[in-house]
């Protein structure tokens, strides 16, 4: 298969009924940032009302004060939908941690869409995911729908810092959907403190919410996964697990599985191990070749010393699985056939592209992940220069593998709508 | 193989996989710790190359701050930075700007005197013991975790950088450490110096000021000189150039009856009046002498002749006041000239002085002499008449032909008199024709006809100072002859 990408008839982000815009900011000021940000959308929109904005910006933000900035550029009949990101990914740049802000826009009659929003996500991810799945089923979600989800990742308690879970929320709404939209969609984080974020939802401020967004007749969504993980182990078996803590692996505690692995001598103690242990599910083949798309990673975010456990950012790992230690790949080429491929697959079917959305894990950027280069600027230099594209940092990225939504860590998900 | 020995292979395998599996978790680590380092450092030193390259001299100081400040919490990824200054009366700090939080709090901080040392920084982490001043600072700034850091401006602690974080998360926030402190105490460096050096060119600019109140710039740069630091004995420069002398009439007298304080009050407050007209027209003041004023102008000649004008009305603002005094009012004469003037220095290495030397600035201090003879307000020379571009924006007559003490040609001298009494004035327009015909009978040596023609303006226009002059000189020669050879021209030995 050619990873080349084929040319369009027309533009990219104007198709017939369809545009999409795309601007940024990273200006102190929230009401300045908003205006800089959606004004340059609006302009690529060449004079059309916006009907769908998706906004995104970092934790240093006042959320109100950008919010009303942008709803005064688009007007109040555009839907608003975002919320926190670390940072923001366009063609020309990758940044995270100051003041970025990034707005998506789209316009056209040919855009057809549904948006609903549940609060109370802490404990009650499946409730939500299956309020928001009846919303959805009601509306009359069909399978091959597209549905974006954004969710607030975090919530305190007292001063810890704590994880809502994608995994039940994704549960849950599949168990109501009543068809198979293709999901993809972020864990919203404003920083990497884990400080408490907010979420846009029309003209309000959401908090500990999940917010999703159907699209479609003649819009369709492509995604790709990269990883940038390579399995480092043997298979473990996780032999003894309560939520989202490992307890046991092959009958061992999971702190001195990790422990005896790395050696009394280890500079390493278990502290360390957060958000640098991370341990992948191969979905497929165990002792095929490697696969990136059959892996679902999930990364260890703390240690229970009294339990001897790893706490893990999903709850999905139980009794029985078999995970591998991953190791995060230093070379990026695997990134820009990734890119190439999916749009040369939207391409081969026919369809012009509109959009490019990408949902980067932030623990990737380079000053976090402790790598020299990002792996950000190889997704945005694969993309076609005249396609709209935004990039947002996350804390956990959803994406179909094997054609059932997950939940990721450590990924980079980029989403290709196409009409 | 048995069964024992291929497990006893597979657990061998086994074990040697878990330990490279945590070799190369152990280097992964490593790389991450140390490309963090380097990219903190690095990081570090491009934020100070940023700065360098942005920051100016002239730029405002709470520009500087903030785009300090901005820098900082990128860099260090700090969720608020303050910079801290120390107040007026100098006993306690208060915010001068911040990023991240309310920089515009009133907050006034005592900071202990163990603090304010130029070398002193305090670092806060979770293990930090809680101290008085810990908690009130943490409270004042709204950081659980900080970083401060004087900020020295000629060795004194003016200000203190301060900046933290609301929570330590490792790895990505991980507790504040010495390399945080040294980046910041860096960029505090970075920042006094940066005070420092917009203090010193500020200090200097106000110096340049001086000094320019002292030595015109004009005269420097005629001299290719940008400031007085530049320059050097020698340096000379030949340029046509208008030279403009002003003196009080009788100064002496005047000056006999006050005590010298009173003598410079009294000088100093006319110069006040009268001395902007000058600069007002283009001109710069080369040098005063005593109450006398030497100007250069080295545009259009219109424009000297407007000083000169300029002097008079600043001088009859000037009366208005001394007067109400109750003095009697001051007179000026101002004479003006055009020509070659070589300005240069002159001196020796440790005393250095502007000149201009030139048989024009003789001649122009001569004709400011003669205005009193003339009762003018402002004599020029011809040569200066005819390069004026709009001769008839000033009412102007020939009033005589002289030769001056050392001097072999003659020179015409011309009077303007916009700036006599309205009175005056509109006489003398009135009688140009007049007088035009009565002065080419002067020279013509009818001493009888322009003695009648002179007394004749007089009738209408009795206190006309040339008129007054000539009539006399015209009824001299007549009653007791002519010099030998008239040929219009009179010698001024005086």
């Amino acid at each position: 298969m050619s990873i080349d990408t084929p040319p369009s008839t027309l533009p990219a982000g104007e198709q017939p009924g369809l545009l999409a815009g795309v601007g940024h900011s990273e200006l102190e000021d929230s009401c300045s940032a908003g205006r800089e940000a959606s004004l340059m959308a609006m302009n690529a929109l060449g004079g059309r009302n916006p009907r769908l904005a998706l906004l995104f910006c970092t934790g240093r933000h006042d959320p109100a004060a950008l919010q009303q900035a942008v709803r005064d550029v688009i007007g109040v009949e555009c839907r608003l939908i975002g919320g926190y990101s670390v940072g923001v990914i366009t063609h020309a740049f990758a940044s995270y941690d100051g003041y970025e802000v990034g707005v998506i826009l789209m316009a056209g009659d040919g855009l057809s869409m549904e948006a609903f929003s549940e609060v109370g996500l802490p404990g009650a991810e499946q409730i939500l995911g299956r309020k928001l799945g009846r919303r959805f089923a009601e509306a009359g979600v069909r399978d091959g729908d597209n549905l974006l989800l954004f969710y607030d990742t975090i919530f305190m308690d007292g001063d810890q810092p704590l994880l809502n879970m994608a995994t039940p929320l994704l549960a849950g709404l599949a168990s109501t959907l009543g068809a198979e939209p293709v999901i993809a969609g972020m864990g919203m984080i404003g920083d990497m403190q884990l400080l408490p974020t907010h979420q846009f939802f029309d003209g309000q401020l959401l908090q500990q919410s999940v917010i999703g967004l159907l699209l479609r007749e003649g819009i369709k969504m492509h995604t790709t996964i990269m990883h940038g993980c390579r399995p480092a182990s043997r298979y473990y078996q996780i032999s003894r697990a309560d939520g989202p803590l490992v307890l046991e692996m092959d009958g061992k505690p999971a702190l001195q599985v990790v422990r005896e692995m790395l050696g009394e001598d280890s500079e390493l103690t278990p502290e360390d191990y957060a958000f640098f242990l991370t341990l992948g599910v191969n979905n497929g083949d165990r002792y095929g070749d490697y696969r990136e798309s059959d892996y679902a990673n999930r990364m260890c975010i703390g240690v229970d010393h009294e339990r001897q456990a790893l706490i893990m950012f999903e709850d999905d790992l139980r009794e029985g699985c078999f995970v591998q230690l991953m190791r995060r790949s230093l070379d990026f080429s695997y990134i820009q056939p990734s890119v190439k491929r999916l749009f040369a697959e939207v391409a081969e079917s026919g369809r012009s592209v509109v959009l490019a959305f990408c949902i980067d894990c932030a623990g990737r950027a380079a000053a976090y992940c402790g790598l020299d280069a990002e792996e950000a600027d190889e997704v945005r230099q694969a993309i076609p220069a005249d396609v709209p594209f935004l990039g947002v940092y996350s804390g956990v990225e959803i994406a179909p593998m094997r054609d059932v939504p997950r939940a990721l860590d450590w990924t980079g998900v980029l989403c290709v709508f196409s009409a | 193989m048995s069964n024992e020995e291929l497990e006893a292979q597979n657990q061998y395998f086994r074990h040697r996989l878990d330990e490279l599996t945590g070799q190369t978790l152990k280097a992964d680590a490593r790389i991450s710790r140390m490309s963090r380092e380097l990219r903190h450092r690095r990081d570090a030193l491009a934020l100070l190359s940023d700065l360098h390259r942005r920051v100016t001299s002239e730029m405002e100081a709470v520009e500087i701050y903030r785009l300090l400040l901005i820098a900082v919490q990128k860099a260090l990824k700090m969720d608020r930075v303050f910079l801290l200054l120390r107040s007026e009366q100098g006993v306690c700090f208060e915010i001068a700007a911040g990023v991240g939080g309310d920089s515009n709090s009133k907050t006034s901080l005592h900071i202990p005197d163990d603090l304010l040392r130029p070398d002193t920084c305090l670092l806060v982490t979770k293990g930090s013991a809680e101290t008085s001043f810990v908690s009130q600072f943490r409270e004042a700034m709204g950081l659980n975790f900080f970083a401060l850091v004087p900020v020295v401006l000629r060795g004194e602690v003016r200000g203190l950088l301060v900046s933290g974080r609301q929570r330590e998360f490792k790895p990505f926030y991980p507790p504040l450490d010495e390399h945080d402190v040294n980046t910041m105490a860096a960029l505090a460096g970075f920042l006094g110096s940066a005070l420092t050096n917009r203090e010193l060119f500020y200090e200097q600019r106000r110096l340049a000021d001086s000094f320019r109140r002292f030595v015109p710039q004009q005269f420097l740069e005629f001299l290719g000189y940008n400031s007085i630091a530049d320059v050097e004995m020698g340096g000379q420069v030949q340029r046509k150039m208008v030279i403009l002398f002003s003196d009080i009439r009788s100064f002496t007298a005047i000056s006999e009856r006050m005590t010298p304080k009173d003598n410079f009050d009294f000088i100093n407050r006319y110069l006040d009046f009268v001395a902007p007209a000058v600069l007002e027209n283009g001109g710069f003041i080369d040098k005063y002498i005593g109450d006398a004023i030497m100007a250069l102008f080295p545009g259009e000649a219109d424009s000297a002749i407007g000083a000169a004008l300029g002097l008079h009305q600043g001088l009859a603002r000037f009366n208005q006041q001394w007067m109400a005094a109750g003095h009697d009012p001051v007179r000026i004469g101002v004479g003006l000239h055009l020509g070659l003037l070589m300005l240069g220095t002159i001196g020796f290495k440790e005393r250095l002085d502007t000149t201009v030397i030139a048989d024009a600035v003789n001649l122009a201090s001569r004709i400011e002499g003669l205005t009193k003879h003339y009762g003018a307000g402002v004599l020029i020379t011809s040569t200066l008449r005819d390069s004026l571009l709009q001769p008839a924006k000033f009412a102007m007559r020939t009033v005589d032909f002289v030769r001056v003490k050392g001097k072999g040609e003659s020179i015409e001298l011309v009077e303007v008199f916009d700036c006599d009494p309205e009175r005056i004035r509109a006489g003398k327009v009135g009688s140009l024709a007049l007088f035009a015909d009565g002065f080419s009978a002067y020279t013509a040596g009818r001493f009888e006809e322009a003695h009648m023609i002179f007394e004749r303006i007089l009738v209408d226009v009795p206190d006309d100072g040339a008129a007054l002059l000539l009539a006399s000189r015209c009824r001299r020669f007549r009653d007791m002859g002519s010099p030998v050879d008239w040929s219009g021209v009179v010698a001024m030995e005086k």
